[in-house]
């Protein structure tokens, strides 16, 4: 009897998974707990091993196939063992519980794209007649032949372009089409408000300047700005426990853990690893942390316990130069903090006008959990907060 | 029967050519000038002519394998046949039938057929016709003693008796199926037994006797074309050939042969009509000599016809059909 | 022009064919097992007792008599051979080869004689022969009697094949292939006998060699044979559901196979389904698809799908025949298979 290999699930809020590279071949002997295959998912790349011992007998989900959790990946069997012909998105794995696919350790980012899948003929047809690189057409859907309907779609997006030489088309896929998505949705199912509030940074700057080299050569991590104000949002979250929410269908919930998520950008996409309890933490803990989650981030390490069970999050744009923006809550999240740059601005001070170091912090949050006046109760309380370090 | 000087002369010609014809072809095909399988009628050309006598232009024939007499029989024009053996576009089936499908259907003669038995049904089918438009046309079916022992046969004699038909069949008894002796594959004594079991007349004739095979043909050809049905007649023969040519023949003896080849029917015939006063010897040498002459004449037609064009292979299949079809697939 | 039509059965628009053709030439003569029935039976002189085993060919004997409309023994290669000879010598039979499978008896006298005729002869003959043949399972008749074999004669060089799947169909192609001077084998689906359809009153012909396109569509290619188109259309119906358009092409006759048509279909889907309820080796449903690949690869944007009866004999027990059957729910899942 053939043991099934099933797509895990990453996270409550995986819906696929993407099939980036099968460690072994079909016939290849396998035993349990050995590394079978790599997936994506939009978050996080994983390593899933054989659930049992035996001969890779039938690979259902080829590379660059996707499915959702508890699609059938692959049959491990006896040598010599027939295996039944399954169609490939076999639906009833849809609804089935996953086999405990063992997830291992992280490998590097895999990277899914367009390029190399193949395309058909009548697509590599259309190409030639458009003028269109065939390698630079994404599929509409990962993992399946690029059409017709692809090239003509990719061509009327370049003409739509500057008008210039053809630029490249980055699929929606793997962590970038993960952002894509949630971020779509966040914006379709809330009712997001933003709010700003101009902040005197002076003393936030006194701070970390007063910090900065004990941090260093006692702990060897660069304090940053961002870890200022993780400390102070966590300090007033257990205070205002609605911004300190999430939210789902079956209500808002307000939570008495305090897990700060700070936003890391990298080439591929957003990732937001969470630091635990953070309002418990010190200064010196958080540092530290955010310096390790974001390496981990870059390196492609980062575990799904990191990026997952976030009650708020903090996305700085200061160090690229933003003065203000909106940011999109984190689904799902009530609310997330957006940081703008800190510069010397005028600034009106008992009736003149003073050079001060000042940067602007932008709420958004969800008005369905969240109404504007505890939430401007909040931003005001940050804003003394920050103002009043010392 | 009457048989009428101009008959008796017709008839000794016809066998005469056939001879002639089948002999030359023989050496021709021994020399390698005749591409592909040639099965030789010499010896049994009284079977064909003494029945082919009784029938005009208008009637049908279905033949066998071993066709050429029945052709020249039949009256069709041997510069065509020869030309076709050859391969040429000016033969009868413009070189798409060669020796075993020559036919000559403005002549009533369906085709040589290289399926033993393929002729019966076919001949069945021309006397519907010849019944159904009422034109009082008679089919001649002739097969061998192998063919006797095909379900097409079979079926054929039964389905022309039951619908009244004018077919004769008429089974060339040369006592071998290729290598195989009648005495063997014929469960039968006589061939001609089996027309009790269709309810037909059937007889027995000896088919190195002209007359004799005149005589039952006869009967026959007017039995069928006064709507009274299908008969049949085995004729007991031999052919001086072998199966085809290069067969070494060694399924029969030489004194076999040599008994038959000194009952000749042409020489026989010729002495009945001699004695007759139906024939002087002068009138047979230049019988002899002009159908040498005719031989002659047709190898010239077929030597100098040309080749068809190898892209006439896709023409004739049918009356109508997209040309691009019928290609080869690339 | 407007033709004026009436519904309906495909058996009627077969009888009705063949009566068109009889009156308008009386060298047509109809042949076969019991296609009139009790002939030599007192008191059927001028009637028939069965019309044919399944009723097709009711009513004609008493109208054309029984010099026109023949009884046959049990005997195919007798009576289809004869009904080639008929056509060589100037008849335009109509020979009824009960069912397809028993064309293993009288092979010999459709392909060797009446088929090669008119090459061997070097187009000195032509030989006017429409043999009908009973197709397709369905009927629980088992083995020997359900099998459908059109690939095998559309092989044959000098055959020409059809196969109807509507009411006007059977009577245009069938008085197209009565007309027609090739020989023509013409293949009736016996569980379309008792469908329903608008049938042309009158003269009505339609030439052989053309294709119907009887559904519009711009998703899928969906090229089906005979009954099969039945079920690309129901097929058709789900899918539109869904928001898939398939054009559903019928051939109609397998040779001359109307390409033009296949292949203009699929250079605007870019997507083939072939529909076929023969076996599928050497099958019409390799022909097409090869025919496709080879004439329009450059405008497939999904391989090829082939929806066909198993390589099996066609078997007995409901359960078992119904399983070798292509369904519309295999039809629409091949459809969804090239998306």
């Amino acid at each position: 009897m053939a043991t099934e290999v099933r797509m895990p699930k990453l996270g409550m809020s995986m819906k696929k998974g993407i099939v980036t590279r099968w460690l072994k071949n079909e016939g290849d002997p396998v035993g349990e707990g050995e590394d079978l295959l790599e997936i994506a998912t939009d978050k996080v790349n994983a390593v899933v091993q054989a659930p049992a011992s035996g001969v890779l007998g039938k690979i259902v989900m080829a590379t660059k196939g996707f499915g959702p959790p508890g699609a059938l990946l692959a049959l491990i069997g006896e040598p010599g063992e027939q295996f039944p012909e399954v169609a490939e998105a076999e639906p009833a794995a849809v609804a089935a519980t996953p086999q405990p696919a063992t997830v291992g350790a992280l490998p590097r980012a895999a990277t899914v794209s367009g390029n190399g899948v193949a395309a058909s003929p009548a697509a590599k047809r259309r190409a030639r007649e458009l003028g269109v690189d065939i390698a630079a057409v994404p599929p509409a859907v990962a993992g399946k032949r690029i059409t017709t309907d692809d090239v003509e779609a990719y061509a009327a997006l370049r003409e739509a372009g500057a008008g210039g030489p053809p630029g490249r088309v980055v699929p929606f896929e793997g962590v970038r089409g993960a952002v894509a998505e949630h971020m779509t949705s966040s914006l379709q199912q809330m009712a997001q408000v933003t709010i700003t509030r101009e902040v005197d940074a002076s003393a936030l700057v006194a701070r970390r300047a007063a910090l900065a080299a004990g941090f260093e050569a006692a702990a060897g991590v660069l304090l940053s700005y961002t870890d200022l104000l993780i400390q102070a949002v966590a300090g007033l979250l257990p205070k205002h426990p609605r911004v300190n929410s999430t939210a789902d269908d079956a209500g808002i919930h307000e939570h008495e853990e305090v897990h700060v998520g700070f936003a890391v950008a990298l080439d591929e996409g957003l990732i937001v690893p969470v630091i635990r309890d953070a309002d418990k933490a010190s200064l010196g803990v958080v540092a530290q942390a955010r310096v390790e989650l974001a390496g981990k981030c870059r390196d492609g390490l980062i575990g799904l316990d990191e990026i997952e069970g976030g009650t708020f999050t903090i996305t700085n744009l200061g160090s690229f130069g933003a003065d203000a923006f909106t940011p999109i809550v984190n689904p799902p999240q009530s609310a997330i903090l957006g940081v703008g740059r800190i510069v010397e601005r005028p600034a009106a001070v008992d009736g003149r006008v003073e050079v001060r170091p000042t940067m602007w912090l932008s709420l958004t949050f969800d008005h369905r959990s969240l109404d504007g006046a505890p939430a401007a109760k909040f931003l005001a309380e940050l804003a003394d907060a920050l103002e009043g370090l010392g | 029967m009457e048989l009428t000087k101009d008959k008796a002369l017709w008839m000794y010609e016809r066998m005469v050519l056939v001879r002639t014809f089948e002999e030359r072809v023989s050496k021709l095909f021994a020399d390698g000038e005749i591409p592909g399988f040639v099965h030789l009628y010499a010896g049994e050309e009284a079977v064909a002519v003494g029945v082919c006598a009784h029938l005009d232009h208008a009637d049908f024939i279905t033949s066998t394998h071993r066709g050429h007499g029945h052709c020249i029989a039949k009256g069709v024009d041997v510069k065509r046949m020869m030309a076709e053996l050859f391969g040429r576009v000016d033969g009868l089936c413009r070189g798409k039938g060669g020796s075993m499908h020559v036919a000559d259907v403005s002549m009533g003669m369906l085709g040589a057929n290289g399926i033993v038995g393929g002729g019966p049904p076919l001949a069945c089918g021309a006397a519907l016709t010849a019944k159904t438009l009422g034109t009082q046309q008679v089919a001649a079916c002739f097969f061998g003693d192998g063919a006797a022992e095909q379900g097409t046969t079979h079926e054929g004699m039964n389905l022309a008796a039951i619908w009244n038909l004018p077919v004769v069949f008429v089974c060339e008894n040369n006592q071998f199926a290729e290598s195989t002796p009648v005495t063997y594959h014929c469960a039968a004594g006589d061939i001609a037994e089996r027309a009790a079991s269709y309810n037909i007349p059937g007889v027995t004739v000896d088919g190195f006797d002209l007359l004799a095979m005149y005589e039952a043909a006869g009967a026959a050809v007017e039995r069928a074309r006064a709507g009274e049905g299908p008969s049949l007649i085995e004729a007991k023969t031999w052919r001086y050939f072998g199966h085809f040519e290069g067969d070494q023949v060694t399924y029969r003896t030489a004194e076999q042969s040599a008994d038959y080849r000194e009952r000749d029917p042409i020489k026989r015939f010729a002495d009945q009509i001699v004695s007759r006063d139906l024939a002087v010897p002068g009138d047979l040498e230049t019988i002899q000599r002009s159908a040498e002459t005719e031989i002659e004449e047709a190898l010239e037609y077929a030597r100098s016809s040309p080749m068809p064009q190898p892209e006439d292979c896709l023409t004739d299949v049918y009356v109508s059909y997209p040309a691009a079809k019928l290609a080869a697939s690339a | 022009m407007a033709v004026t039509t009436r519904t309906a059965t495909f058996r009627e628009a077969v009888n009705e064919a063949l009566v068109q053709e009889m009156e308008r030439d009386p060298t047509v003569v109809l042949m076969g097992e019991d296609v009139a029935g009790g002939a030599d039976v007192e008191g059927f002189e001028e009637k028939g007792a069965w019309g044919g085993v399944l009723g097709v060919t009711t009513g004609l004997v008493e109208r054309f008599g029984r010099g026109r409309v023949l009884d046959t023994p049990i005997s195919e290669s007798g009576y289809i051979g004869a009904a080639g000879g008929a056509a060589a010598t100037g008849l335009r039979p109509v020979a009824e080869l009960m069912f397809v499978d028993f064309f293993g008896v009288c092979l010999d006298q459709i392909y060797n004689q009446a088929a090669k005729l008119r090459y061997m002869f070097g187009g000195a003959a032509k030989v006017p022969m429409t043999v009908r043949t009973m197709i397709g399972a369905g009927f629980r008749a088992a083995g020997q009697h359900s099998g459908c074999h059109y690939s095998v004669f559309t092989h044959f060089p000098g055959l020409k094949t059809v196969v109807p799947s509507t009411p006007a169909d059977a009577k245009g192609l069938l008085a197209a292939s009565i007309r027609d001077d090739d020989p023509v084998v013409f293949f009736e689906h016996k569980l379309l006998y008792d469908t329903e359809g608008e049938l042309p009153e009158g003269d009505y012909v339609v030439e052989l060699g053309t294709a119907d396109i009887k559904r519009e569509g711009d998703t899928v290619t969906v090229v089906a044979i005979g009954r099969m188109v039945q079920m690309a259309l129901e097929a058709a119906q789900a899918l539109a559901a869904e928001g898939f358009e398939i054009e559903v092409v019928d051939p109609r006759t397998l040779s001359p196979l109307d390409t033009d048509t296949i292949l203009a279909s699929v250079r605007k889907t870019g997507r083939l389904v072939v529909v076929d309820e023969d076996n599928p080796r050497c099958s019409m449903a390799t022909d097409i698809a090869a025919t496709v690949a080879h004439e329009a690869f450059d405008h497939l944007d999904a391989p090829p799908q082939l929806v066909t009866a198993p390589h099996t004999p066609v078997p007995f027990s409901p359960v078992l025949e119904d399983f070798y059957v292509p369904t519309p729910e295999r039809v629409a899942a091949a459809v969804r298979a090239t998306l």
